[in-house]
């Protein structure tokens, strides 16, 4: 089915550097128009040249470049994804009554059930995956062997049983499952208080019975807006929003439109007639398009929109949705706290500081970008190069395109500010592959160029990093074990949402907080009844 | 280096200070001659560097580079970013480490520095001491509250000086501010005389008509305190907006938040100076212009943008606007730094200088520099900020590659001869789209049409760009 909606309408394949994309809208499958090559070629020609997105009738062109795996290298060719125009409205949905009495309705377990459906339609279809695969590689920054990963991680994040357990765990209260909140109203053991209208009115107020003190999630119209460092964030979004029977629109990043489109595909072929691909959108505009998010973010739009983005873009969605609840997550980095006792143990030690390092290639926010190391001058200098070497074996094992970018910044630094830093690089040909640096002083996290750069920051005693640790750390990742567990609560008191131990920081379950957050309790609504 | 060389570099510097004059005032000029004059010139300062500062005698044996024949290796691998000015421990200022200071200071500066720091306590103690050992440095504040400290020297500042007077005023003068006689008159000193007696004719002449207003701190040492503070005693009058001191410890405290009692008090004052009594000084700088008014003088106001907006508002919501004296002029510069929320675009800027100061678009003047080169390069009446052919300027790509060709887009860079006391080949944190070739406006050459902040690096953690944080 899948493959016939690809034949049909020339979907997800390669024709004259274009790919075409489809959308869903409530449900729907939209295809792109019929537009040639030539013609978006000529629309990127009359463009500034620095432009990745243009509109057409009807559609859209995102450019992308393309990415030569043999070489490792971006070269000066591009990929055409040829997408829909939309229109903001078609996204809303309007009719309170008919969510009410449609998907809001379904049992609890729906959201479970159909997510079964689509990992079925999905492994149903595995050459078109590996098409998309394919056609991922091209234009996707993460190394092949992360990219693969990523598909494995994306089709083992819409496990049913999982998803089961994340629902009786994040929405459960006094003890009962989360999934009979999301049934029907549950009776709770709460014994209201004194009311002082209650006490007050007792004389003249005819006495009633006490009515039983019920609790029930409601599920939300939800905007979900991506970011596309991991290609698994769309994933999750979707999860979220299906899991809790809610309806809405997922925009895609650019950097995963590809496996956004698989999963639209994916929901209209396998359920057409589900109520919740019926009010399912999965779709993308560039950031900031004023004329699709002024209607987005209108009052009354969404019950709640869900925002991946720098402060900057989070402010703005604030500041124009100031009606609308705004989740937020915001950009975060990850650390290590590395204690002497590491040099009894230093090769299995940076090898897993290195895999915590590495979380899809750097770009996500568990990634650990700065390693606070305890020891003597002489000792950070052999944990910076057995780093180093853990690094390159990194590079051979999933070898990646360092887009010259990033090697500029890595210039900028050795000849800028960190000129005094001790530099351990791994090269090819004469360029930056990886490394590690060496940092006496405070480091701007600004100037991190991410692409497999570790920052070690010496420390004389572990404790000496806590000044460091923020809100803004997402992860600290900590060796040994019971130092980890001498300092977590000192480490949580500065707004660190995960403490774990070293090597184990990409972890993720069911249930499992994110951002300091239960999310799908933030995504319901808590009803009194 | 030899004494011969160094000489022969301080020659060549007059000599390319004359030909910018030439060109300002666009005169017969052999732009292939500046180029190769320029080239020797840059070549000496590499020598020079290599055998007087420290942290580039450094980089030069780590990129195994010796004396040289070609700029391409210089423009390839020894040009330093803005950031190799902030490239001291932070740690040291926190904790008034100020002999640590001056050993990280001393590496970028062409001459031993050995100064007794015992008493120091503050940045602004440690530059008097720099000071008097002849080291003027100049420093600028990133929004991060990280100092970028330029250790010029008072020999250089001379050369600014000789240098902005024998080009960018005549420059000025050609069309901006001059009439028929002062052009006729510059030209013919500028035939006449040295760069020296040139420069010190103009200063002579030049600026005694008019009052200077100076939209800053009387006193400071950021790089437009450092411009106001030259600029100031060739003004028979002039006024500050602020009357006072603006201290790099205040300033620093500003970004990095008060860690003492003083820095509190410190930056109590500042508050009260800048909030408190903001529409007060402006009202005091308005009412020196009416004054100026009065005695039949023209104003020459110099500001960074925020601070000439916000003036130009202040007076038409107060209803203090002034109608100044024709032939009065506005020099500003520095962009919008960390206050791009109050950006507004070019004309709009012209438009409220015109109602609440009476100066047409004309006589308004925008620069652009950098604190660690030492030309300024306006823009002239066709929108491009023009190079003097004393400086070389390089674009690289994003992967920091010089381009080639004559229309460019990318990161500027300069080679700037005329920087003895630091390394003067500076890539800067700048986006720019340069040209070259020859303007309607006279002039030839690259000049610089766009200019804009380059990001600071792409999406970082899952969800975007990070704020500037200290890890």
């Amino acid at each position: 089915m899948m493959e016939s909606f690809c034949a049909s309408y020339q979907l997800l394949t390669l024709h004259g550097g274009v790919v075409r994309v489809p959308f869903l809208v409530r449900g729907q499958v939209v295809p792109p128009p019929q537009i040639e090559p030539a013609e978006i070629e000529a629309a990127f020609a009359r463009a500034e040249s620095d432009a990745v997105h243009v509109t057409l009738p009807g559609a859209q062109v995102l450019r992308l470049p393309l990415i030569d795996r043999t070489m490792r290298r971006i070269t000066a060719g591009w990929r055409y994804l040829l997408m829909p125009s939309i229109r903001p409205p078609d996204l809303i949905e309007l009719d309170l009554d008919a969510l009410a009495c449609g998907p809001y309705a379904l049992p609890a377990d729906a959201g479970a059930v159909y997510l079964e459906t689509l990992i079925h339609a999905i492994t149903d279809n595995l050459p078109l995956v590996a098409r998309v695969i394919e056609l991922e590689r091209a234009i996707s920054e993460l190394p092949e062997a992360l990219l693969n990963a990523a598909f494995v991680a994306f089709a083992a994040g819409l496990d049913g049983q999982a998803a089961r357990r994340m629902l009786d765990a994040e929405l459960s209260l006094w003890n009962i499952p989360g999934s009979r909140f999301l049934e029907e109203w549950v009776e709770v053991p709460g014994t209201p208080l004194a009311d002082p209208a209650a006490i007050t009115g007792r004389a003249i107020t005819p006495a009633a019975p006490a009515a039983p003190t019920l609790i029930r999630a409601t599920p939300t119209r939800q905007l979900h807006i991506t970011a596309g460092n991991a290609p698994g964030i769309p994933i999750i979004s979707a999860l979220r929003m299906l899991l809790t029977r809610s309806v809405g629109v997922i925009k895609l990043p650019a950097g995963a439109i590809l496996p956004g489109a698989l999963l639209a595909l994916a929901a209209a072929s396998a359920a057409p007639d589900h109520l919740l691909t019926r009010h399912l959108s999965v779709v993308y505009w560039p950031g900031g398009d004023e004329s699709v998010e002024q209607v987005l973010f209108a009052p009354g739009a969404f019950d709640r929109i869900i925002v991946w983005g720098a402060p900057g873009a989070v402010a703005s969605v604030q500041a124009r949705a100031a009606f609308t609840r705004t989740i937020t997550f915001n950009p975060r980095y990850g650390v290590l706290l590395v204690g002497r006792e590491a040099f009894d143990n230093l090769e299995d030690v940076v090898l897993r500081a290195a895999q915590d390092t590495l979380i899809y290639n750097q770009k996500a926010c568990n990634a650990a970008f700065v390693h606070y190391v305890e020891g003597d001058p002489s000792q950070v200098t052999m944990y910076a190069e057995a780093l180093r070497a853990a690094l390159s074996r990194w590079d051979e094992l999933a070898p990646q395109v360092v887009p010259p970018a990033v090697r500029g910044q890595v210039r900028r630094m050795r000849r800028g500010r960190y000129v005094a830093a001790g530099w351990h690089l791994n090269e090819r040909d004469g360029e930056y592959e990886s490394g590690v640096i060496v940092v006496d002083d405070e480091f701007d996290m600004l100037d991190h160029p991410l692409f497999r750069l570790a920052v070690v920051r010496p420390v004389t005693r572990l404790e000496d990093a806590l000044t460091f640790l923020s809100q803004a750390v997402s992860t600290t990742g900590i060796y040994p074990e019971e130092r980890r567990l001498g300092l977590r609560d000192r480490i949580a008191a500065r707004g660190v949402s995960n403490i774990l131990p070293l090597g184990q920081c990409e972890r993720a379950y069911a249930g499992m907080p994110h951002d300091g957050m239960v999310v799908l309790s933030e995504l319901v609504d808590w009803k009194n009844g | 280096m030899s004494v011969d060389t160094l000489a022969e570099l301080r020659t060549l510097q007059l000599e390319l200070i004359a030909l910018a004059c030439r060109w300002a005032l666009r005169q017969p000029y052999d732009p292939e001659h500046a180029r190769r004059r320029r080239q020797r010139a840059l070549l000496l300062a590499h020598d020079h560097y290599r055998a007087h500062v420290p942290a580039y005698r450094r980089l030069a044996h780590q990129e195994q580079i010796g004396a040289l024949d070609t700029l391409t290796p210089i423009i390839e691998r020894m040009m330093s970013t803005d950031d190799l000015f902030k490239s001291y421990r932070q740690q040291w200022l926190d904790d008034g480490d100020f002999a640590a200071m001056t050993g990280w200071i001393a590496e970028l500066h062409h001459r031993p520095l050995q100064i007794d720091v015992a008493g120091v306590t503050t940045i602004d103690d440690w530059i008097e001491r720099l000071e008097a050992a002849d080291v003027r440095p100049v420093y600028s504040s990133g929004t991060s509250g990280t100092f970028s400290f330029v250790p010029r020297d008072v020999a250089g500042l001379a050369r600014v000086r000789t240098a902005s007077a024998s080009y960018l005023l005549p420059q000025l003068l050609y069309d901006r501010i001059g009439g028929p006689l002062e052009r006729t008159l510059t030209r013919l000193a500028a035939r006449l005389l040295a760069p020296a007696p040139f420069e010190r004719l103009l200063r002579a002449i030049s600026p005694r008509s008019y009052d200077g207003v100076f939209l800053d701190f009387r006193h400071g040492r950021t790089g437009m305190q450092a411009i106001g503070r030259e600029a100031a005693p060739v003004f028979r009058r002039r006024s500050f907006l602020y009357d006072s001191n603006l201290s790099a410890a205040t300033l620093r405290s500003v970004a990095r938040g008060p860690r003492t009692a003083r820095d509190r008090e410190n930056l109590e004052r500042l508050h009260t100076e800048t909030i408190v009594n903001r529409e007060a000084n402006f009202n005091r700088v308005l009412d020196r212009m009416r004054d100026s008014v009065a005695d039949g003088r023209k104003v020459f106001i110099f500001g960074v943008p925020f601070q000439l907006k916000d003036l130009c508002e202040h007076a038409l919501r107060s209803a203090r606007e002034v109608r100044l004296r024709d032939g009065s002029m506005v020099l500003f510069g520095g962009g919008w730094k960390s206050y791009t929320g109050e950006r507004i675009p070019r004309a709009d800027l012209m438009q409220l200088v015109h109602d609440a100061l009476g100066i047409p678009e004309v006589r308004v003047i925008e620069g652009y520099s950098m604190t660690e080169i030492n030309v300024m390069m306006v823009r002239c009446v066709h929108g491009r900020f023009h190079v003097p052919p004393i400086i070389e300027p390089v674009v690289f790509d994003e992967a920091l590659a010089p381009l080639q060709g004559a229309d460019l887009r990318g990161t500027i860079g300069f080679l700037d001869p005329l920087a003895t006391a630091y390394p003067g080949f500076v890539i800067s944190g700048d986006t720019v789209r340069m040209v070259d070739g020859p303007c309607p406006c006279g002039l030839v050459g690259p000049a610089v049409t766009e200019i804009s902040r380059a990001a600071r690096r792409e999406v970082k953690g899952c969800g975007g760009v990070m704020a500037s944080l200290r890890a």
